[in-house]
């Protein structure tokens, strides 16, 4: 192996290991081989300004913001309302609640953990003080924020979008009915530990209760239509359709639900371009990691060397999967996209799977990742909110990523379940 | 008085970023709504519109790159450092600190030199000069490295690690 390959690998996970930041851990590896190899420390700078420079990575902040402003102007707790009405006389029906708020606010947002939090923030109490387990109460608010990397529009999506140079509204299709099927999968998780524990179920809605909270959530439940619909009529980009959601949800908490001030638009602000920066950055410093790895053509020799042992492609998706899965214990599952997507792109095209179908199995793996222990962001989000321990918000969160399991094994053996609305893209 | 006269102008330098952050996220919002209403309304899509938001964004997200290593909102693995002892876990916090400043310096110093070579050029569509893109290089540089000399110099004592926040 050469040097420069010895930085890129064993020289950056005992960097991720003595705990340097992700980010800085790609940055100093890179460094380290532009030191080591003499190239032009310019490289560093370049590479960083042009992980930057992409129309459709400037949708990730307002995606960001629209979920910020969508919280801090109450749409998230009226469409909390809304799915409350529709489900709650359910077997577990604060579980349900919790699923669709989040299928609904994912269609918003496309972010795990914005979900998670403007989710968890009312349901993870609200459960609890209904009589459910604190642990579980938080792992499946954890559980069903994942989904919005799923649901479309997502931010995961758009990432790999240009990452493998393929259509982002065609990747964001290809994850409508995984993350639909994960929700489902959730639905039986909630009924079956329902019928467990003998949770009491609550009191069907009447009309006149859907009807008022389908009446106070109109503002909320239009804007999922008004960005997926303007994505997807050709009104407007996946980028412009996130900067539309910040207009309209901003336009929502100032003068409709009224619970926005212009002095509280710093602060809001600020809160998304922290979050999106901890995206951003580590795309923008593995600029320069991936110029590194293309120069070694480590991507490549990975991708024949697994080729030429491997002859079977499911046996080549399984193994993809185990270890997308047990990195994700150890690494940032946008890092593991960057970082790796080159490599997996070469192994995806040697063995002939569809460029889309392979977005939407890399992306629900991103999905499990972000939920499952041990460092599983929107683990962390859930944790934040319900002020439990890892070890117990991981031993409730089991039964749903091993859910979320079977329906990575169904997006990856059942093309079709992600390829499913292409035609119409 | 070394170290107070440190933390004031971290503090300073943290008040004028998030400053620059609010404008600069409001412009970058305004030049894609803006792009948005005049393709639709008038039938003519501007075409300085996404150049603007494109710079606003990696000065905003390069900023915010910077101020992470202050308000330690980087996502990282400390496993390591919850299982050692609190001298030799701080030991190593010192040692990442001292990692952060090499790559804040190296960056400012490659990213001053890329501003230099291409400050003739301009950009395509609204014609800036360049520079005003490629110097968000050095600068964000120079605050990380900043950022990260502030940390070891005023020796923070270890606490458990920020938990990494909202993303993706």
């Amino acid at each position: 192996m050469s040097i420069t390959a010895w930085f890129l690998t064993a020289g950056f996970a005992a960097l991720m290991a003595i705990g340097v930041p992700f980010v800085f851990a790609i940055g100093l590896s890179v460094v380290a081989v532009l030191i080591a190899v003499d190239i032009p420390d310019i490289l560093l700078p370049q590479t960083l300004i042009g992980g930057t420079q992409s129309f459709s990575l400037l949708g990730i902040p307002f995606f960001m913001l629209a979920g910020e402003l969508m919280t801090a102007g109450g749409l998230s707790r009226r469409l909390i309302g809304v799915a409350d009405v529709f489900v709650r006389h359910l077997p577990g029906g604060m579980g349900h609640v919790t699923i669709l708020a989040a299928v609904i606010f994912a269609a918003i947002s496309g972010s795990a953990p914005a979900t998670t939090a403007a989710i968890g923030a009312i349901m993870i109490p609200a459960m609890i003080e209904r009589g459910y387990d604190a642990g579980y109460a938080t792992a499946l608010s954890v559980s069903a924020g994942v989904l919005a990397p799923l649901i479309p529009p997502s931010i995961a999506f758009v990432i790999w979008g240009v990452i493998a140079e393929q259509s982002i509204a065609k990747l964001f299709l290809s994850g409508v009915v995984p993350g639909l099927v994960m929700a489902a999968a959730l639905v039986v998780v909630v009924a079956l530990r329902a019928k467990r524990d003998k949770l009491p179920r609550l009191p069907r809605a009447s009309w006149a209760e859907i009807r008022t909270a389908v009446n106070d959530g109109k503002w909320a439940l239009l804007a999922p239509l008004i960005v997926l619909g303007g994505i997807y009529a050709g009104v407007f980009t996946p980028t412009e359709a996130a900067a539309v959601a910040c207009f309209y949800s901003l336009a929502v908490g100032l003068w409709i639900e009224r619970r926005i001030r212009w002095s509280d638009l710093p602060r809001i602000i600020l809160a998304a371009m922290k979050i999106s920066a901890i995206v951003m950055a580590i795309i923008a410093v593995s600029g320069g990691f991936g110029v590194l790895v293309a120069q070694e053509q480590l991507a490549t020799k990975m991708a024949t060397f697994l080729g030429d042992n491997i002859q079977q492609k499911w046996v080549m998706l399984l193994l993809l999967n185990v270890a997308f899965f047990l990195l994700a214990a150890v690494m940032d599952e946008i890092a593991i996209m960057v970082i790796l997507g080159p490599m997996l792109i070469a192994i995806a095209n040697k063995f002939g799977i569809d460029p889309i179908h392979f977005g939407a199995i890399i992306v629900t793996n991103v999905s499990i990742g972000m939920a499952a222990p041990p460092i599983g962001y929107c683990l962390f989000v859930g944790m934040a909110i319900s002020g439990l321990s890892l070890a117990r918000v991981a031993k409730a969160i089991w039964p749903m990523v091993v859910a979320m399991l079977v329906v990575l094994m169904l997006t990856t053996y059942v093309p079709g379940f992600s390829l499913a609305f292409q035609k119409t893209a | 008085m070394v170290k107070r006269s440190i933390t004031c102008l971290s503090e300073w330098l943290v008040r004028l970023v998030n400053v620059c952050v609010v404008i600069l996220a409001g412009v970058m919002l305004a030049a894609i709504g803006w792009q948005v209403s005049l393709r639709y309304l008038f039938n003519r899509p501007p075409s300085w519109t996404e150049e603007l938001a494109l710079l606003c964004f990696t000065w905003t997200m390069l900023l915010m790159l910077a101020l992470g290593v202050r308000q330690a909102f980087h996502a990282r693995i400390d496993l390591l450092l919850d299982r050692l002892p609190g001298p030799w876990a701080q030991r190593l916090e010192n040692l990442i600190g001292l990692m952060t400043l090499f790559f804040g310096g190296y960056l400012a110093l490659g990213g001053w030199r890329y501003m230099v070579e291409t400050a003739t050029s301009t950009s395509a569509a609204i014609a800036y000069p360049i520079y005003m893109l490629h110097g968000a290089a050095p600068v964000c540089g120079a605050l990380v490295a900043w950022f990260a000399l502030e940390l070891l110099v005023t020796q923070p004592q270890r606490q458990d690690a920020a938990l990494p926040e909202l993303s993706q």
